[in-house]
């Protein structure tokens, strides 16, 4: 082995160790990132569900008086369900695009202050796995205002 | 174009909810993408009660499905598995009824009956029913439009003096192994 070759292995082997030094960090950083979520996401379950409503509807009032449609800058909406009592809208609207979600109180996990979109995605999987109730969609393309009724479909109790 | 929707109405004892959705204007267009692909345990029903749609299909080689009311009961096997819906308004002031399960893991129980003229049908307790017609009998009341009933203290039994049509919805606890 020339010195030629001997350097070139050594450079091999400094660069394989640094590799690995590399990959034993990223482990680490994914680590801490998921702890990280774990621990909003358990901040948020323990959010005040009073607190959220109360801000949800003042939210809504501001939806309510928008177009969905014609707006080309983010915003962001919650509001308190109207198919089911203790289910939250969320309403984003981002580049004409709107994203609206149902969440259940008790869970209470959304694009919340402090997750950013692609870690409420995370959460949000892990509570759709396992609570039927939260359906989840995007709007792709809508013509109309959605505007809330406060009066309630006629049904008679027999 | 408005697409307005009315506030709940909860029926704990029977664990479903009912809202109603007023589309304003033919031409309305709402299509959206689920995150998931809508399954046969939906916890959502709905059904066009006056007026009409059109549903697409995007991304798929599934036939547009078009109904007036009195129509399907939604999401039919047409939607499961799917998760990108187009809906077009066909009529000025289209109505849905959207029925939802209250509690978890809870299924529907659907079913729509035709009964010709003279026909009687009964109907459990515990559930809602929406019957479509003109002129029919329900216990002893006398119904001249469609109306949506909660059954929650008794029975029912529906006498059609007119042929009309009897959508219900149940909502069956988990079963216990």
């Amino acid at each position: 082995m020339n010195d030629q070759e001997a350097t070139s292995l050594e450079i091999q082997a400094q660069l394989e160790s640094l590799w690995v030094q590399r990959k034993v960090e990223l482990a680490q950083e994914l680590a801490a990132q998921a702890d990280l979520i774990a621990q909003r996401a358990e901040i948020i379950k323990n959010t005040d569900p009073k607190i959220f409503r109360k801000e949800a509807e003042e939210i809504y009032n501001e939806y309510s008086r928008s177009n969905v449609l014609g707006l080309t800058h983010q915003q962001k909406y919650e509001t308190t369900s109207s198919y089911v009592e203790n289910c939250v809208i969320s309403v984003e609207i981002q580049n004409n695009q709107v994203t609206l979600g149902y969440f259940d109180n008790q869970v209470r996990i959304s694009y919340w202050p402090g997750l950013d979109q692609e870690q409420s995605q995370l959460a949000l999987a892990e509570i759709e796995s396992s609570n039927p109730q939260v359906i989840r969609y995007s709007m792709i393309n809508y013509s109309a205002d959605m505007v809330n009724d406060p009066t309630s479909p006629t049904i008679r109790t027999i | 174009m408005t697409r307005t929707v009315k506030t709940a109405v909860e029926f704990p004892n029977l664990n479903l909810s009912v809202t109603e959705t007023v589309f304003s204007t033919a031409g309305e267009v709402i299509e959206t993408q689920h995150v998931s692909p809508i399954q046969i345990n939906s916890p959502i029903r709905s059904f066009t009660f006056k007026g009409g749609k059109m549903i697409e299909f995007p991304d798929t080689d599934q036939a547009t499905e078009t109904y007036y009311a009195p129509g399907i009961i939604a999401p039919g096997p047409k939607f499961f598995g799917k998760t990108h819906f187009k809906v077009t308004i066909l009529q000025d002031d289209t109505r849905d009824y959207c029925i939802q399960l209250l509690s978890n893991n809870y299924t529907f129980d659907t079913s729509i009956t035709d009964l010709a003229a003279g026909e009687t049908l009964e109907m459990l307790k515990g559930c809602l029913i929406y019957v479509y017609g003109t002129n029919y009998v329900l216990n002893t009341i006398i119904c001249k439009d469609s109306e949506l009933f909660a059954l929650e203290n008794n029975d029912a039994i529906i006498v059609a003096t007119d042929a009309c049509k009897v959508y219900m919805f149940r909502a069956i606890p988990p079963t216990i192994v």
